[in-house]
Formats: C-alpha cells, structure tokens, sequence
C-alpha cells in the first residue's frame, strides 16, 4: 500500500476489531491501517458536504483524531466504517455551520493533486458526451442545494449511512431523516429539471 | 392481493422502500404499489439512476494524498510514541474538540430496520431487509457457491461471521426444491445445487450445458438430507452455507401436497394491472404467460438480466447497482404476472423475512408481519405443491407456536 511505510508491519488481514485492540494496546501505528481503510469514503464525504478540498482534508484529519480519541467508546465486534463516517459527517457538519469559506467548487477548478479539472474527470473512457452532460448536470445540481440538503444526500448517498446512523449523526429521529431525505431528493430533482411535486398526484 | 394501495404513497415511503428501510407490512404496501404503478417507478429508478452518477464520480486526490494524510494523522496522535490508545493524543498541545462526535450505541424505531453495517440497503432491497446479518450472509454464501459451481463468475469474500443462532430457519428457506425438473437444453445436463435459488440454478445449469463443462458435481438426483450432507465437506464455504439445509430438503422431500391449486383471484387482479415492462418486451416466447410447471420460464428471466447486462449468477456487491435495481424491479414484474412460474427464489426471501421478523421481537408488528410473510410465499409458491406446502407447515408451526388458530 502507498500509504503504508516500509517499516510498519502489514496489517491488511486483520478485522477492524483486531486493529482496534492492537491500537489499545499500544501499538498505535496499527490506525494507519484503519485509515487506509476508511480515508477514501472519509474524503469523499467530507468534500461532498464541505465542498471544497482545504476543508474535506482539515475535516477528515481532526475526525481521525476525534476517533483515535474515542476509541475506548468503540464497539470493536462492529465495523468502523460506519462508525467513524459519523464522526466525520459530524465534524463536515460542524465546519459548515461554523461559517467557513463556503465559495462553491468550480466545477473547472484543477484538481487538488494538480490533475484534470472534474469536469473532464467525470468522463470515463468511452462515455458518451450526453453521458457526460448528464453527470455534470448532476455535479452541478448537487452544488447548488442547501448546505442542509446536500449534507444529507451526501450522508446516504456518499457516507453510505442507514438512516438510524443519519439519524444518529444530524441528532434528529429516524422519522425526520426520512422527511428531510426526501425533501433533499425533491430538490435535487428540481434543480435538475425533473420537477416532482412535493407528493405525486393522487388518483 | 388486497393490499394493493389506491393512492401513490408519499416520496418519503418511496424513497425509504427504495433504501430497503421500510420493515413489515409498510414495506410490503410500498412494493406492491410500486410494481404496479408506473409512475412511481420512474420516481424512484430515476433518483436511483441519479445517486448512481453521484456516487461513481471519480476521485478528486489521489493516493499520494492520503499516504500524507496517514502520516500527518500518525503524528497528531502521537503513533511513534507507541503510547496507549488516547495517551498520545492527549499530549497533543492542539486542542481538538472533545470526542462528542462520536456516535453511541444506535437506536432504532420498531418500524425501521434494524441496523446492520456493511449490508446493501438499496442496492438490492428485499435482499436488504432480509439482511441483518444472517440472512444477508446466507444469500451472499449461497451467490458464492453459485459462483464456485459455475467457475466464472467474481468470487465474494465470505462474510466474517456468520451468526449461529437465528440461522436454521434462513438456510433452509434457501434450501434447494428437489421438485423442479428443467427441460429444454438443459435437461440432459442437470446439476443439482442443494442450496440456491432455482433460477439461478437453472441459469448454471443452462450455461453450463452450453459450455460443455464437466458435471464432476454432478451426481445422481439428489437424496436430499444424506446427499446434502456428503457434499457439505467438499468446499469450506459450501460448509458455511449448506448448514442446517437437511430440515428443508428432508422436509420437501416427503413432496407433500396439501396446497390447493387454486389460482389466487387477487394475483389474477393484479396481474391484468401490471403493465408490460419495457425489458420484457423482447424476452423469448418459451414462457408463454401463465406458464405451469416444467415450463422454462427461467428464459424469460435470464433474458431480462441479460438485458439489463448481469450475468445468470451474481454477486449483488459486484455489479452496477443500476443496472441490478431495474432488472429487479422488471424481474417483479414476471413474479406478479405468474410469468417467472413459482420464482423460489422470491417465496426464500418471504420465508427468510418471516424468520427474521420471528427472530425479533422487538418488531411490534412481528406477528402479524411473520403470518403475512408466509402468506406471501405460499401465493408465491402456489404453483409449486412442494414449495408451497413447506411454507403452509411453517405456518402453521408458527400459528401454533404463537396460540393463533390455524
């Protein structure tokens, strides 16, 4: 692995609770494993909600501290993907609502790494140009939803959350993620273009 | 099938069926409602469809981006200090927020889901609801199998654990039928699967006679409970998956025949409401409408996979979600029309819902959702005595065990 030095032991075959352990027991090099299993999905989340990289990136390193910190909290029989992608909605949560730079991403930006801009990644290879259009379309639609909608959508759709986790998470019941989720969808479709009225017709 | 709403449910509904997060007899208002009307459909393929894209955009850093975020994260927490977990950190002259955002155990309402990480919620719905834990490693053991049998197809990581208790009666409802009998091409090259869903097996079966390959697996009819066991050893996860299938097999293997055969006059009404899907409109002519057993009904299924471009078997973790949510959702569309005949793969699935509905009994509607779950399965099942009768035993099983009249 990239992320792995050479003088770490290998660590891949070991359950997450086994890590966990480990790391209690003082062998905390152990979480560079746990991070190289999460810090994708982390990342992603955290640049959906927060939207811009310089965020994504603070928010996912303090929410890998937060973890560390809490691990003594952590049920080590259960996956910590889900567990810890809470932290880090949270602290996107957080960061959003603190009022930090909020400038919308420019779809044409570079990329971080110095790459291509999003809007020629989002080309796969072979994809047609209405393929294209259609997911920059999406891209866009998804940027100009409220902090509040795309945060949510981002937790289910990127985070991959169940709705007790979201539920956990925004510290609101189930029945409230289950509105405001579809509140989301609602406006995602209308910014698309694909209007839905808030309830389809009744017959 | 009474429960067939007059009006659309809500988007909420909606979406939360399509997240596999409705339980009980909710869930099964929405599916209904939804099969059948077109416009929620679209609703909810194209909020699929959406997410899909959403969820497929490409990365925006790279790998070197998160070695040096490893790194800067080993040294906040103080990793070369080898010290306890939560020491190093506290060393840590930089205050970072107190760990409040660290989740508790979960809650969780008696009409939702239970939660279960890991599980595939709205890629694959009533796989997802079946799915804490148990039952969603069965199915996944039981693709897995297919996929050792037929040598080709993407080999999925067997779940990590795998539940013992609840189990039994999971295994067993996706324990294989020993009635069916394919014919067409297949028929000379019949492999017999102890565990997994007839379709798919049909599908092996058919792709295999295709192929040519040797049937080294492929011994006499099964004698089901003895035959089962034998077999069990040959593979560490046909170990894992084919436990406690002899209940089942020994249990359709007595064939008992006490399910009338009368055609359910709901599912006839909600056959003439189904509209044609649009993937159904090709499929081939050998599974006329209505089709009995011993047709080969399993063309027409194959063929919507196929259109929706999966494979006869597959692992439900390795293919496009999409194309997995409209295949499924024109799949129904065979199951409702009585044009997939008995779909055994689907009468598991209620059988295993009742189970996991039985297992839990926080589920304020349990009771009543487990009655109803073998209600649904033995309409499914109602062209296949067999099948059908196990569903009518276990119902009256339950009926007794919980003090209701048969």
């Amino acid at each position: 692995m990239a992320s792995e030095r050479p003088d770490r032991p290998d660590r891949t075959t070991l359950s997450d609770g086994e890590l966990v352990r480990l790391i209690r027991g003082g062998e905390v090099d152990a979480f560079a494993e746990l991070m190289r299993r999460t810090q994708r999905a982390a990342y992603r989340l955290a640049r959906r909600i927060t939207r811009r990289h310089e965020d994504a990136d603070d928010v996912v390193q303090d929410a890998y501290v937060k973890a560390f910190r809490a691990l003594d909290r952590f049920e080590s029989d259960r996956p910590f993907g889900p567990w810890f992608l809470t932290i880090v909605s949270r602290t996107a949560l957080t960061r959003i609502r603190d009022g930090a730079r909020r400038a919308a991403e420019s779809l044409d930006a570079p990329g971080y790494d110095g790459g291509a801009p999003l809007s020629e990644r989002v080309a796969d290879p072979g994809q047609d140009a209405e393929a294209l259009e259609r997911r920059l379309r999406i891209e866009q639609a998804m940027a100009s939803l409220s902090d509040d909608h795309r945060a949510i959508l981002a937790l289910r759709v990127e985070g991959d959350l169940s709705y007790a986790q979201i539920a956990e998470t925004l510290n609101v019941p189930v029945g409230t993620v289950m509105s405001r989720l579809a509140r989301a969808r609602e406006a995602l479709l209308a910014a698309l273009g694909e209007v839905r009225t808030m309830e389809p017709p009744r017959s | 099938m009474k429960h067939v709403p007059m009006q659309h449910p809500s988007n909420e509904d909606l979406f939360a069926y399509r997240d596999g997060e409705l339980a009980g007899e909710k869930r099964f208002l929405i599916e209904a409602h939804v099969v059948s009307c077109a416009t929620c459909r679209e609703l909810v393929d194209g909020m699929s469809g959406i997410e899909a894209d959403l969820k497929s955009r490409p990365d925006q850093v790279g790998e070197e981006y998160y070695a040096r975020m490893t790194e800067s994260v080993l040294g906040k927490i103080g990793a070369k200090s080898a010290a306890g977990a939560g020491a190093g950190a506290k060393s840590q002259a930089r205050a970072i927020p107190a760990a409040e955002d660290a989740p508790r155990v979960e809650r969780r309402r008696p009409d939702m889901e239970p939660e279960a990480e890991g599980r595939r919620r709205h890629l694959f719905p009533w796989f997802g609801v079946v799915g804490a834990g148990a039952a969603a490693a069965a199915v996944m053991v039981v693709v897995v199998m297919l996929a050792q049998r037929q040598g080709e197809w993407i080999r999925a990581p067997r779940p990590a654990s795998a539940p013992e208790e609840p189990f039994e009666d999971r295994a067993d409802s996706l324990a294989e039928p020993p009635e069916f009998a394919p014919e067409g091409p297949a028929a000379g090259a019949k492999q017999k699967l102890e565990v997994g869903a007839l379709d798919n097996k049909r599908a092996v079966e058919r792709e295999e006679a295709a192929s040519g390959l040797a049937k080294e697996n492929a011994p006499a009819p099964p004698v089901l409970g003895e035959d089962a066991r034998a077999r069990r050893s040959a593979t560490a996860s046909e170990k894992d998956a084919a436990v406690e299938t002899r209940s089942a097999n020994e249990e359709l293997a007595r064939g008992e025949r006490q399910q009338s055969q009368k055609v359910d006059e709901n599912l006839v009404a909600q056959k003439k409401m189904s509209a044609t899907p649009q993937a159904m409109q090709a499929p081939s002519a050998t599974a006329a409408a209505g089709d009995i057993a011993g047709g080969a009904p399993t063309d027409e299924y194959a063929a919507v996979l196929r259109a929706h471009g999966l494979p006869p078997v597959y692992d439900p973790a390795r293919v496009s979600r999409d194309a997995l949510l409209k295949a499924e959702n024109d799949l129904r569309y065979l199951y409702m029309a009585g044009r997939a005949q008995t779909d055994s793969a689907r009468v598991r699935l209620y059988l295993a819902e009742a189970a996991r509905a039985k297992a839990d009994p926080a589920d304020s509607a349990a009771v009543e959702g487990v009655i109803h779950h073998y209600w649904r399965a033995i309409r499914l099942a109602r062209k296949d005595p067999a099948v059908s009768a196990m569903a009518w035993r276990r119902l009256e099983e339950y009926q007794r065990e919980t003090g209701r009249a048969p």
